[in-house]
């Protein structure tokens, strides 16, 4: 076998490993920040993928594949707002601010939407760093290095978005219910 | 954790996804479709896009559901040997075939004949071992020369007394087809004397529409046979499969070769034998197919306990040879007993694929091969101009 053949088979090997071993991750990574309907998911799962062969000498080894892949869906779903963020951007936000003052009474009701709803008004850089740390399982240092900035930054950014959060009508409303004290657990957990 | 951490968790919309299982056919497919990508721009690696992609996919898919993550299945040695196989054989050339030029292939093979010159007692199905070399020109015009290795077998002890008792009466119908001085039988035939050589082009690069039309029989070529009285098998789809790619064509693109070893991989009950040496004497990779029958051409009526043996070289991806094997005599039927033997591991037919290429004469043979080892392959250049 030449060394051209041999190259292509490692390679095609190592995808398939990464393939195999970080499917789930990307998918529900995906799935959790797609903007289009859920049928998207897979074709822009897909595209992470086929930028991942194009770049597989640059996928780190070991555990550091999956932040790497996060980084790569992250610029994939970017790039896949981009063509839908110029005729979505003003009905959203109308749909948003219209809807608040009435869903607010519901809130408790409402539960995980409502919170979700919350989360998707966040800044993009306090959502993605609150979605990292608690849905992906990402600790500090990983995020960081998923979004390439510092520990820091993370930290700093992940208390703007549970502050925003808690300053939200919906999600105080359904803190208010709780009758429950907040603490740090998350982020000491997470640290 | 606070409220708002737990409501933050409870709010994951992904928290009770289902997501599409990953199986060892399904990241093959992915990879091909990524790979493909490089060339074609987009490509997804899921087929199921669109609502009623989704839909489908909902209803169709297996699913695992988190937590849990995908089940992995280890890939199967042998899909493994395929799938590397495919990959070598996409680096092989594709034929065309100009006017006055020929495609020129030869095989060794284990040619069986069945004689039967009177009553059902008065046959006998003979082996022997042959080498078969076919000129064939894109109209049709084409020379065969059939050499044969000899000496020829029986299959069964009363085929052979029956033989030897009509030898001796003088019976003319099985007298040897020989026409030259050396023992050999030459044929030649004019224009559309002979089909012409299979044109691949047409067939599809999709390894489930492939398997389709290998299923159903419409895949055109001359040299599949399709078992029209019997019911498709795994064996048969993996036979043809094979077939197809070992046989000399034109237009046979990388896609092609790839879907056609997919569409083996994928075959459920496939067995990695090892490496092995064909008859010829060259080294590679064994590959068994499914036990139930094979290319219905080639499969002795009944024989449904037969499975066809491929032995692959991996470094090229070409296939070497192609077993028809014996596996399991209790499925066999009586007829099949009786005329072919039914002894466990017996080889009914065997043919190695040796050298093809296009020619500009009928007398002309190809150069050798200096990029692919011991036997020259497609593409390869003509050497009597």
């Amino acid at each position: 076998m030449s060394v051209g053949r041999q190259d292509r088979v490692a390679r095609r090997e190592r995808f398939e490993v990464l393939y195999a071993e970080h499917y789930a991750s990307i998918y529900r990574y995906v799935d959790r920040r797609v903007a289009g309907p859920a049928y998207e998911v897979p074709d822009v799962v897909a595209e992470v993928f086929t930028a991942m062969w194009r770049r597989l000498d640059e996928v780190p080894d070991s555990g550091d594949a999956r932040l790497w892949l996060y980084g790569m869906a992250r610029h994939t779903l970017m790039n896949h707002r981009r063509g839908r963020r110029r005729r979505w951007r003003l009905l959203s936000r109308l749909t948003a601010e219209a809807t608040i003052t009435a869903q607010i009474e519901g809130a408790v009701e409402q539960g995980d939407t409502a919170v979700r709803e919350a989360i998707n008004r966040l800044p993009d850089p306090d959502r993605e760093v609150l979605q990292l740390v608690a849905w992906e399982g990402c600790s500090h240092a990983e995020a960081a290095q998923v979004l390439d900035c510092s520990v820091n930054a993370v930290a700093l950014r992940l208390h703007k978005a549970k502050a925003r959060l808690r300053e939200d009508p919906l999600v105080a409303a359904r803190l208010q219910s709780s009758q429950v004290k907040p603490d740090r657990a998350l982020d000491a957990q997470r640290k | 954790m606070d409220y708002l951490d737990t409501l933050i968790q409870d709010a994951d919309p992904a928290k009770h996804l289902a997501i599409p299982s990953v199986d060892p056919a399904t990241t093959r497919r992915a990879y091909h479709r990524a790979s493909a990508g490089e060339h074609r721009g987009r490509r997804y690696l899921v087929p199921a896009t669109g609502a009623l992609g989704a839909a489908c996919a909902a209803a169709a898919v297996a699913v695992v559901a988190i937590p849990g993550g995908p089940t992995v299945a280890p890939p199967s040695a042998a899909a493994a040997v395929l799938d590397r196989a495919a990959l070598a054989a996409a680096d092989n050339p594709t034929i065309t075939l100009g006017p006055d030029q020929y495609l020129y292939s030869d095989i060794h093979t284990l040619a069986g004949s069945y004689w039967q010159w009177g009553s059902p007692a008065d046959s006998a199905y003979t082996i022997e071992a042959e080498t078969v070399q076919t000129w064939v020109a894109a109209n049709g015009a084409d020379r065969r020369l059939t050499t044969y290795d000899g000496p020829q077998q029986f299959a069964t002890p009363a085929g052979h007394e029956a033989w030897v008792k009509a030898m001796q009466a003088g019976e003319p119908s099985i007298a040897p087809q020989t026409n030259t001085p050396s023992g050999q039988y030459d044929s030649h035939d004019g224009p559309g004397g002979f089909a012409a050589p299979d044109d691949l082009s047409q067939l599809p690069t999709d390894p489930a529409t492939l398997r389709q039309l290998i299923d159903t029989g419409k895949t055109g070529l001359n040299e599949v046979g399709f078992p029209e009285h019997a019911a498709i098998t795994p064996a048969y789809t993996f036979a043809t499969a094979a077939e197809i790619l070992a046989t000399p064509a034109l237009n046979s693109s990388a896609a092609l070769r790839t879907a056609l070893y997919d569409v083996m991989a994928d075959t459920p009950g496939i067995q990695l034998l090892g490496t092995a040496s064909d008859h010829s004497g060259r080294s590679g990779t064994e590959i068994a197919g499914p036990v139930g029958g094979g290319i219905g051409s080639q499969t002795p009526y009944g024989a449904n306990g037969v499975r066809d043996e491929v032995i692959i070289d991996p470094s090229t991806g070409d296939v070497l040879e192609i077993n028809l094997v014996n596996a399991d005599p209790s499925l066999n039927n009586a007829e099949t007993q009786s005329i072919y033997g039914n002894t466990a591991g017996q080889t009914f037919t065997w043919t190695d694929y040796l050298t093809s290429g296009v020619v500009n004469s009928t007398s002309s043979t190809p150069g050798p091969d200096t990029t692919s080892g011991a036997t020259a392959t497609n593409g390869t250049t003509d050497t009597s101009s």
